[in-house]
């Protein structure tokens, strides 16, 4: 097993206590961004992105142009006004940037879609809150199928282009919830599996010196294994025809089983378009004379 | 290869309730002695060096052999070392456990032995399978993730046997995605359970509802067979029924009295693990015998007899013999005391077979069942030029093992399709068990989907052997010579004999699309034209169209085009480029009065809707291409080429390089008032011709 990804604040001090590690660092404001890069960098780790967690909606945020060089992961509650974030356009185009909204909101499925066209990359944060599957649906169809040119919006292309029929398949890390790649201190150094764990405050080591070998180590290895118990409760999420891509992501919140297995369905059914297309030429779509 | 089914114990820390091992009373010794083990090894030995040719397979069984523990296996391979140094390299191991008991201590033994995979047995349903007297499923199940666990890290892979019980018969699909999510990589197996105690008649299924979860589960492993692991008997009846081969599992084999000893811990010789449990054809001890002895023990003959007996009786005219031999002579003798007798399961497998496999994998042009081919197939009636062995590159030779289709490699435009779908239906009206697979190939494959004559679309597995078809007619020789026709050359190559009538076909039913019907501004009378063709060679100019449009337009003509997306589009007609799938065209044609194209699809789709055309023709012959009935308009080559540019054979490197001639293009000599006569003439009823 590699070493897992660390995602932390930017405190000189936590960010010296490793080395040589990937890392990704949160900040509250975009404004914090820069130092917090250079300070990565300074400590002898490798900054994988800055992780902006703003409260504000991505229009009302000031994008500079000396910010284009720092990889972001800009995770916004909305896309906000659409005629403040077009002003913005040419210049967001131009950066190392990711968008992430949550996916549970309608408004934000259609700024999803929106920011893709223009050429934004994007990524719907899913499981926190119900869902509208058949909205959701839409977005992933246009994500993975849609001709026009548009940025990919996640997860929904990284499940398209990886899926393999014969493996299970954990996107979490694409917003950064799977303990095999990413795990999360907080100011003190204490790690958590999950941004949501890191939230509540619930830690699995007082620091990453506890975790010399993740693969070993108790609650990352329970983790990893957790998929079998839907097994072994025979849940209905184990004999889902969705499951390879879902592994029973949406199971333990009540929010909407049904839903989720008919999305993950038509997931699936992308992904195979999506697999069909590229090993078939696209002028070999229309009949010829 | 002997198979050796190998139980060195019949313990086990398990109590399957439908398990025959775990009920009868324990025979000692509980464990092989390790003097019966050793000995078992020199009997091994003394079998291969007999047969130098064989090999044998020693399936470990129980009970359960994971109670043994690793230091039996160890003492096993010490044995196989000791007494097998000659033959060993021709001894093949695996296991059946229930993996409850495994530990990364046997993962070195198992792997000197040979062992890359467990085949092992699982069920969601609560109270079947369990650990202890009392049966403790949950227990089980914990113990049986954790061993997958253990396996999956240690390298080995694994499988599952599913037993179907009257609880299971309640969600088919259910149990079918359970084992597809829980086994991605691995394989499982559908087993009905057998059970011969009346206490537990409420776990037993019949063949009729073992048949029907089978076919609820069919069509969602028939869909996606490519991305499910092997499922077992789908995956083995595709192989059979679709591509050839001519044996199910060990029961259906029909040879399991020449290769199959049972050894039991005592030593005592059998012919199956269930024969020996019902106390039946046993053939001694491997302390009096040996393999070669148990292996043509007189007992062995009724089994043979059987297969002798059984074609002349129950099974007369079966078309599924060749795989079945009537099912396992075990169940014949439990259901009729008589192993001369077919086994009652025989009604599962065919009723599977016409119910469910048929009607799904060749639903027929009607959407009624159309049987799949015979498991025996007749030899090709002729190996034509195009016939090769796939991955040989020398002479073409008959195949030698009956059952194995021939293929189909599809090359071509799509109006070579249409032409080979009418050949291959004249094929089957001929010879109405005659059978192909088509090599999968995306633009094909909406036309012939569903043909009689094509048993599977697919891929040839690699190196595969059998004969393959290519529709490659132009490199045929008879397409050198004077009067050739595609028709007639294609008609050969599938083994009829020229001439035929040319009848173009497709398997399926019309269908409009009532939305592009309903888009589309018709006028009283509609032309469907195609500049497009996929040589630059066979197109008019753009120029050239565009004013042959604004003729017919003046005309009060509806004149809509037809062809892909990116094709150059002739002003002043109403594009519908992009829009139709290959078979939406066909059905798309139907609803026009004429057709204008030039050598392409078109010209053939008209033809099989007859629709009127007028076929604009320059560097390629209407004598080869073009059908009676329609208006050819044969343009004059006057360049070097006399007999056309690509229509020969040594013309094909010029297929997609456009003509140096520019508006000499000898498709753009055709006048357009003659075009202009010949669409209004065939839209007032005047005939073809060219």
């Amino acid at each position: 097993m590699n070493l897992p990804r660390i995602v932390c604040p930017p405190d000189p001090g936590l960010l010296q206590s490793f080395v040589d590690r990937t890392v990704l660092v949160r900040v509250p404001s975009l404004g914090e961004a820069a130092a917090a890069a250079a300070r990565v960098g300074q400590s002898g780790n490798r900054l994988l992105c800055v992780i902006v967690e703003s409260d504000s909606p991505l229009a009302d945020l000031d994008f500079q142009e000396d910010q284009k060089a720092i990889p972001l992961a800009v995770m916004a509650p909305s896309t906000g006004q659409f005629r403040h974030l077009a002003r913005q356009l040419d210049l967001l185009r131009s950066f190392n940037l990711r968008v992430y909204l949550p996916g549970h909101h309608a408004e934000n499925l259609v700024g999803l879609r929106i920011l893709s066209s223009v050429g934004i990359y994007t990524c719907a944060v899913l499981g926190n809150g119900s869902m509208d599957w058949e909205a959701l649906a839409d977005l992933m169809t246009y994500a993975v199928l849609e001709r026009v040119p548009h940025a990919a919006i996640e997860p929904f292309n990284f499940i398209a282009s990886r899926y393999d029929p014969a493996a299970y398949l954990e996107w979490g890390g694409i917003f950064f919830d799977d303990p095999k790649t990413y795990l999360h201190l907080d100011g003190k150094g204490r790690v958590a599996l999950s941004p949501a764990e890191l939230r509540k405050k619930q830690f699995i080591a007082q620091s990453i010196a506890e975790i010399p070998e993740p693969a070993e180590f108790p609650a990352i290895r329970e983790r990893l294994q957790a998929w079998r118990q839907y097994f072994l409760d025979n849940h209905p999420c184990a004999s889902c025809p969705g499951w390879k891509i879902c592994l029973g992501r949406f199971a333990g919140d009540g929010l909407g089983n049904q839903g989720c297995a008919g999305f993950f369905l038509e997931m699936l059914e992308v992904a195979r378009q999506f697999k069909n297309r590229q090993t078939q030429a696209e002028e070999f779509r229309i009949w010829q004379p | 290869m002997a198979t050796v089914i190998f139980k060195p114990t019949e313990a086990c820390n398990a109590r399957c309730i439908y398990c025959d091992v775990v009920h009868k009373k324990p025979r000692p010794p509980v464990i092989m002695p390790l003097e019966t083990l050793e000995l078992f090894f020199s009997r091994i030995n003394e079998f291969l060096l007999e047969r130098r040719e064989e090999g044998m397979e020693v399936i470990w069984h129980g009970g359960e052999p994971l109670l043994l523990g690793p230091d039996y296996f160890y003492q096993a391979l010490h044995f196989q070392e000791k007494h097998c140094p000659e033959t060993k390299s021709r001894i093949r191991h695996s296991i059946q456990s229930n993996l409850t008991r495994f530990s990364r201590d046997f993962t070195e033994v198992m792997k000197k032995l040979g062992i890359t995979s467990f085949g092992s047995s699982y069920d969601p349903i609560l109270n079947l399978r369990g650990l202890g007297k009392k049966r403790d499923s949950q227990a089980y199940n914990r113990k049986f993730m954790e061993g997958i666990r253990l396996v999956e890290e240690e390298g080995f892979g694994w499988g599952i046997i599913y037993v179907v019980t009257k609880p299971a018969l309640a969600k088919p699909r259910e149990i079918f995605h359970f084992l597809a999510n829980f086994s991605p990589r691995g394989a499982f197996m559908f087993n009905p359970v057998l059970l011969y105690d009346a206490k537990l008649d409420y776990l037993k299924v019949t063949p009729e509802e073992y048949t029907d979860f089978l076919g609820a589960i069919f069509p969602a492993w028939w869909q996606h067979r490519e991305e499910y692991p092997q499922v077992e008997p789908f995956s083995s009846l595709a192989g059979n029924l679709l591509e050839g081969g001519t044996s199910l599992m060990c029961c259906d084999s029909g040879s399991c009295a020449r290769n199959h000893i049972n050894v039991l811990p005592d030593g005592s010789l059998s012919l199956c693990g269930r024969a020996a449990d019902w106390g039946l054809l046993q053939y001694g001890s491997i302390f009096d015998k040996s393999f070669a002895e148990a292996l043509a023990d007189p007992q062995r003959e009724v089994l043979l007899e059987r297969n002798q007996v059984l074609p002349d009786t129950e099974c007369r005219g079966c078309r599924f013999w060749d795989i079945c031999h009537g099912g396992c002579p075990l169940d014949a003798w439990s259901g009729s005391g008589s192993f001369l007798h077919k086994s009652e399961w025989c009604h599962a497998k065919r009723g599977f077979i016409e119910k469910y496999f048929e009607p799904t994998v060749n639903p027929g042009p009607a959407g009624g069942a159309a049987p799949v081919p015979e498991p025996s197939h007749p030899r090709p009636p002729s190996l034509p030029a195009n016939l090769a062995r796939i991955g040989e590159s020398g002479s073409p030779e008959v195949p030698e093992a009956p059952g194995e289709l021939p293929w189909i490699s599809p090359i071509g435009g799509l109006g070579d399709t249409l032409m080979i779908s009418g050949v291959l239906k004249q094929v089957v009206e001929k010879n109405p068990s005659r059978r192909f697979n088509l090599v999968a190939r995306t633009k094909y494959r909406p036309i012939l989907e569903g043909h009689p004559a094509i048993a599977h679309i697919g891929h040839p597995p690699p190196g595969a052997g059998f004969v393959i078809f290519t529709t490659n007619y132009w490199e045929h020789e008879d397409y050198q010579r004077p009067g050739k026709r595609a028709y007639q050359v294609l008609a050969r190559i599938f083994g009829l004999t020229p001439p035929v009538e040319e009848r173009l076909y497709v398997p399926w039913e019309f269908q409009d699309d009532p939305v592009l019907i309903k888009l589309i501004p018709w006028k009283e009378r509609n032309i469907l034209i195609c500049q497009s063709s996929d040589s630059p060679r066979k197109q008019m100019s753009l120029e050239r169209w565009e004013i042959l449009v604004e003729m017919l337009a003046r005309k009060g003509l509806g004149v809509f085009q037809v062809g892909r997306i990116k094709d150059p589009y002739v002003r002043g007609a109403y594009s519908l480029m992009g829009l139709t799938s290959s078979r939406q065209l066909i059905s798309l044609v139907r609803h026009f009065d004429a057709v204008v194209t030039g050598d392409n699809f078109l010209m053939h789709a008209a033809q099989l809707c007859g629709v009127p055309a007028v076929v604009l023709w320059g560097p390629t012959s209407h004598r080869v291409y073009g059908y009676a009935g329609q208006t050819h308009l044969q343009a004059r080559t006057e360049c070097e080429y006399s007999g056309g540019c690509i229509g020969s054979g040594d013309g094909g490197h010029l297929y997609q390089i456009p003509c140096p001639r520019g508006p000499a293009h000898c498709l753009d000599e055709l006048p357009l008032e003659d075009i202009y006569a010949s669409v209004t003439g065939r839209l007032t009823g005047g005939g073809g011709g060219s």
